[in-house]
């Protein structure tokens, strides 16, 4: 059994979908991150950082497993469970070049955007802020013309896919940023948002 | 045989040292960035986002293999030389989790910088940079305190202190932070600088 603390931002997403995706067994235990529930003593415990999200896993080799980072989860879930990764290297390392241009190409730059657009707007330039969207937009472009021709980011169905989906919802729900114009990222996006494990996952999440 | 295509940058290197320490044959070809070597039609067949690095390895299980991103080639080249990432689910965590805290905790306030420094020099306000600044450092100090009881960041040395030292290395020749204070750190910093795998992939991979 895992238990995952989590809440509804792009890398609790992650995490959760991660879970829901795998077919592990798992609780969803929700961290009210307005409340400042990641600050309380037990959760400091799981977390030094103070951060979501952080799964235990009762059922671990060695004894409980206590793990963070929502990428390290992504893995970690992939690998246990037999799925969502492929096991021979030229599949892996398809997905985990996905992966990887999902965590630094296109979250390192939505990020920045969340603090200089969400958190300091009225004090950043205009144009600042468009320097960054324009580097969300240049990797999501080139994703958009991958996925003209195949159906998911890296093969089959992916932590790849779930990765990216997690800053695409975000981009959305917290800076209102959609790309209609990017009809084969939109065509993925809904694809991957009908599944009844990404459901799921989003549901236990909670709302953002 | 791999074939490398990088240059001295955080990304670059990351490329270049993982595969001098993954003991794996390989050739390093140097990319002028400032003369647009990323932007000829030979590179861009191999990578269409004009980025280093980029390896081909030509002894992949199903044919040439050209890889992108520098987290996976990490990856890529640990589970190839079966080096520098442990087996065994839990150890292996640890690394992924380490691994995805220098590419994400770490990695985007300094990408952040790095942007505002060269393509916005002047017009983000201090307290905007100072809060950039203060997620590094945060990530950084946990770092620390971990590497105070250990040598390594997460258990033997493996990708994910190539993946930090990178970053750290960058942050100081590029943006001018070094960390003084932060002792450990620096113990640790000046270790993986003196490996002789990591001495020749920066000697290989050229000034920054
Ligand atoms: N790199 C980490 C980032 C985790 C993180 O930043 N979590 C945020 C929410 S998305 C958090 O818990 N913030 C609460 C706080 O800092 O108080 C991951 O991918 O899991
Ligand atoms: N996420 C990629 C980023 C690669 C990247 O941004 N490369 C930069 C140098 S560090 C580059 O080649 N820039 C040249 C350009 O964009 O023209 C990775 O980790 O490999």
């Amino acid at each position: 059994m895992i238990d995952l603390y989590t809440a509804a931002t792009s890398n609790g997403l992650r995490a959760a979908i991660g879970l829901a995706e795998s077919g592990l067994r798992h609780t969803v235990r929700k961290i009210d991150l307005s409340k400042g529930e990641q600050r309380a003593p037990a959760f400091l415990k799981l977390n030094p950082a103070g951060h979501i999200p952080v799964i235990v896993d009762h059922g671990a080799a060695r004894g409980p497993l206590t793990l963070t980072e929502s990428t390290a989860i992504l893995i970690y879930v992939a690998e246990k469970s037999g799925r969502l990764l492929p096991s021979e290297p030229d599949g892996r390392a398809r997905v985990f070049e996905a992966l990887a241009n999902a965590m630094t190409d296109v979250y390192a730059p939505f990020e920045g955007l969340m603090h200089l657009h969400g958190e300091f707007g009225d004090k950043v330039p205009a144009e600042v802020a468009a320097g960054f969207d324009a580097l969300v937009r240049g990797a999501l472009t080139r994703i958009d013309g991958h996925l003209a021709g195949s159906e998911w980011v890296a093969g089959a169905f992916s932590i790849a896919d779930i990765a990216h989906y997690c800053t695409v919802w975000r981009l959305k729900t917290r800076l209102n940023r959609t790309y209609p114009d990017l009809a084969h990222l939109q065509r993925w996006f809904a694809a991957v948002a009908s599944r009844p494990g990404v459901q799921l996952g989003t549901s236990l999440a909670g709302r953002p | 045989m791999i074939d490398a295509y990088t240059a001295a940058t955080s990304n670059g290197l990351r490329c270049a040292i993982a595969l001098a320490e993954s003991g794996l044959r390989h050739t390093i070809h140097k990319i002028d960035l400032s003369k647009g070597d990323q932007k000829t039609p030979k590179f861009l067949r191999m990578n269409p986002a004009g980025q280093i690095p980029v390896i081909v390895d030509k002894d992949a299980a199903d044919g040439p293999l050209t890889l992108t991103e520098s987290t996976a080639i990490l990856i890529y080249v640990a589970e190839k030389s079966g080096k520098l990432l442990p087996a065994g689910a839990g150890p292996r965590a640890r690394v992924f989790e380490a691994l995805a805290t220098a590419m994400t905790d770490v990695y985007a306030p300094f990408n952040a910088l790095f942007h505002i420094q060269d393509d916005f020099p002047g017009k983000v306000p201090d307290e905007v940079i100072a809060d950039f600044d203060g997620r590094i450092r945060a990530a950084l100090t946990r770092l620390d305190e971990k590497l105070a009881k250990s040598e390594w960041v997460a258990g033997d040395f493996s990708i994910a202190d190539i993946a930090l030292y990178c970053n750290v290395w960058r942050l100081k020749t590029a943006l001018n932070r070094s960390f003084p204070d932060l002792a450990n750190l620096q113990r640790w910093f000046a270790a993986i600088a003196n490996r002789p795998g990591v001495q020749l992939g920066t000697s290989l991979a050229g000034r920054p």
